[in-house]
């Protein structure tokens, strides 16, 4: 009797046991097969599943300014066993415009959901005619102004969050009639030199993501602050973008007074010469945590006439490799990283082109 | 330092050697746990809610003391330490300045994990109260040969100016860290009292509470508003090498 009261009992508890442990917490992609498109001169080469950043690039062999949106993308997608993704029907993507990133939230069997972003990757940069901006809140908690469509879909990124403490935002956007440019400016963190805690912050827009965490542990090392680079596979020859340079006045070298410690300040001297801007692009082959450059176009440039002026800036190969990431940066201090620059520099750039 | 560490142990050695004979000295090698840190000064500036949790290690010294008479005895020893704690707490406001003046203010939830390792020198007094028991008193001087000091903000608000501090809404964007391990003094005074029980003709135990006269950082850091000062536990044993 015993036995028949207590085999019932054990059964239960483990059923219940083994439908808890076995229900997954995974809200995964993965994997992702595009089987066809809305628009048929659009070439697939490749799909990339970034599971660690929930980010999936699509490659289309095809300059998308040139394609009529939207565009729809069939595709077969596996989700981690369990897994739905509400938003997706009959693995059918839409894409509305030529900047949108796609974003699939997946709930895991077990309740647990995950947002994902489909990028589509092409012969041009998302966002390359620095149109779209959006609302951030910095860390002052303070809202401003910052490119892209929002902090996880953007491929661009500035210093603008690392500076936000100061209220101080050297990359904003600069409104004409029906057309945006971004204005680049060397700033510093208080009212003079002496008195501000970085005294010369160049104002950067890349491609990539700025590194907060890397800019906080490191605040000796500007350069620790960024990430350069983002997904690209195709081989342009050069840089087409309009661009204005107003170099400022009082050309300056930050020192600082102890170079592990940024409590100490700098010492902060006027020298000889003349602020530059930069503009360069660098395509390289990332493998692992090695990265070998393929390319680089740049162009530094001084003070400029105060008219936007297109100029195209050829790639020089040193290789014959194909490319897996592509930085671009425009700063409007070359040496910022060097906390050298005149304070009121000024990059103003627009619509940028890869020239193939 | 290693070899100030070690003559001072060949000292020690030497002179529970010399005068072993006379029964007025004897030799002891110390084990106990450390529990302790720092603590900001004043106490005013220590935040509502925040909170601490010591992380006990076990200390190693050896000592040696000398009966003056019935009542008074007094030692010195040698102890090397390892003390780590983490402090939590809810800021608002917290400033940190840089040399030219300048300030930072942070509002969140902060973690501080400190950690020093050093050699101590104590010098003690021991007054018998009855069979078995003493009350002591003291002071050292310790040697700090490694420390850590780093503070970590996290969902907060971090402004140059002091009212979005005041004023932040949380959680906020910003996640802070700090490293001020370079701004730590090498060197430590202070006094200490205690209270030692005999459980055997060689084994005593004991429990001493340090404290600190001076602020674990060097005299010219000024970059946050309070000075923090050694406050340990110490709670061990003591086996005197001759009954």
């Amino acid at each position: 009797m015993m036995k028949k009261i207590i085999i019932p009992i054990l059964a239960i508890f483990m059923l219940i046991s083994c439908s808890d442990d076995e229900k997954s917490s995974n809200a995964d992609i993965i994997s992702m097969e595009i089987t066809g498109f809305s628009d048929q001169a659009l070439v697939h080469t490749a799909t990339e599943i970034i599971a660690e950043e929930a980010k999936v690039y699509i490659y289309l062999d095809n300059d998308l300014t040139q394609h009529t949106f939207p565009i729809h993308i069939a595709s077969e997608i596996i989700l981690s066993s369990g897994a739905k993704a509400a938003s997706i029907v009959d693995g059918e993507l839409s894409f509305s415009n030529i900047d949108e990133v796609k974003k699939i939230t997946i709930t895991a069997e077990d309740g647990n959901v995950k947002d994902w972003y489909i990028f589509i990757i092409h012969k041009q940069i998302q966002n390359h005619r620095f149109e779209n901006w959006y609302t951030g809140v910095g860390m002052n908690g303070k809202s401003y102004t910052e490119i892209g469509n929002s902090a996880i879909e953007s491929l661009w990124a500035t210093a603008n969050m690392g500076t936000s403490m100061y209220t101080v935002y050297c990359t904003q956007p600069k409104y004409e009639t029906a057309n945006t440019l971004a204005e680049i400016k060397t700033g510093q963190t208080g009212l003079t030199a002496e008195n501000s805690t970085i005294p010369i912050t160049a104002g950067t827009l890349f491609t990539g993501r700025f590194n907060i965490a890397g800019a906080i542990a490191n605040p000796t090392d500007p350069k620790k602050a960024t990430d350069f680079g983002i997904p690209f596979r195709h081989k342009p020859t050069a840089i087409k973008v309009k661009y204005k340079y107003q170099a400022g006045e009082k050309y300056i070298q930050a020192t600082l007074n102890s170079p592990t410690n940024i409590f100490g300040g700098f010492t902060v001297t006027e020298i000889e010469g003349e602020d530059q801007c930069s503009i360069y692009a660098i395509l390289e082959k990332r493998s692992g945590d090695s990265s070998i450059e393929l390319a680089r176009a740049q162009l530094d440039s001084g003070t400029t006439p105060d008219i936007l002026t297109e100029f195209t800036i050829p790639f020089n190969y040193t290789s014959t490799e194909n490319p897996t990431h592509i930085t671009i940066v425009f700063t409007s201090s070359i040496d910022g990283d060097l906390w050298r620059g005149a304070v009121g520099s000024t990059l103003i750039v627009d619509d940028l082109q890869l020239v193939y | 330092m290693y070899k100030r560490i070690l003559f001072c142990i060949l000292s020690l050695l030497f002179i529970n050697n010399l005068y072993s004979q006379e029964n007025k000295f004897n030799f002891y090698p110390n084990l106990a746990v450390d529990l302790g840190g720092a603590i900001p000064f004043p106490l005013s500036d220590i935040p509502d809610g925040a909170g601490g949790t010591p992380e006990p290690y076990p200390m190693v010294g050896i000592g040696t003391e000398y009966t003056l008479n019935e009542k008074w005895q007094f030692g010195l020893e040698l102890n090397y330490h390892l003390i780590a704690f983490t402090a939590t707490a809810d800021v608002v406001s917290q400033e940190t300045t840089f040399d030219n003046g300048s300030a930072t203010y942070f509002t969140g939830y902060t973690e501080t994990d400190v950690e020093l390792r050093f050699v101590e020198f104590p010098l003690l007094a021991f007054y018998h109260l009855n069979e078995g028991k003493r009350f002591l008193f003291g002071a050292y001087y310790s040697r700090i040969l490694e420390g850590k000091f780093l503070t970590n903000g996290f969902d907060g608000v971090l402004s140059n100016n002091k009212e979005d501090t005041d004023n932040a809404v949380l959680p906020g964007p910003a996640d802070i860290s700090y490293s001020f391990n370079q701004f730590l003094d090498n060197y430590d005074y202070g006094l200490l009292i205690g209270y030692s029980y005999d459980i055997g003709q060689r084994i005593y135990l004991w429990g001493r509470i340090n404290v600190g006269f001076k602020s674990i950082f060097v005299p010219d850091f000024n970059n946050i508003d309070y000075e923090m000062y050694h406050v340990r536990l110490n709670i061990g044993a003591s086996f005197k090498l001759r009954g």
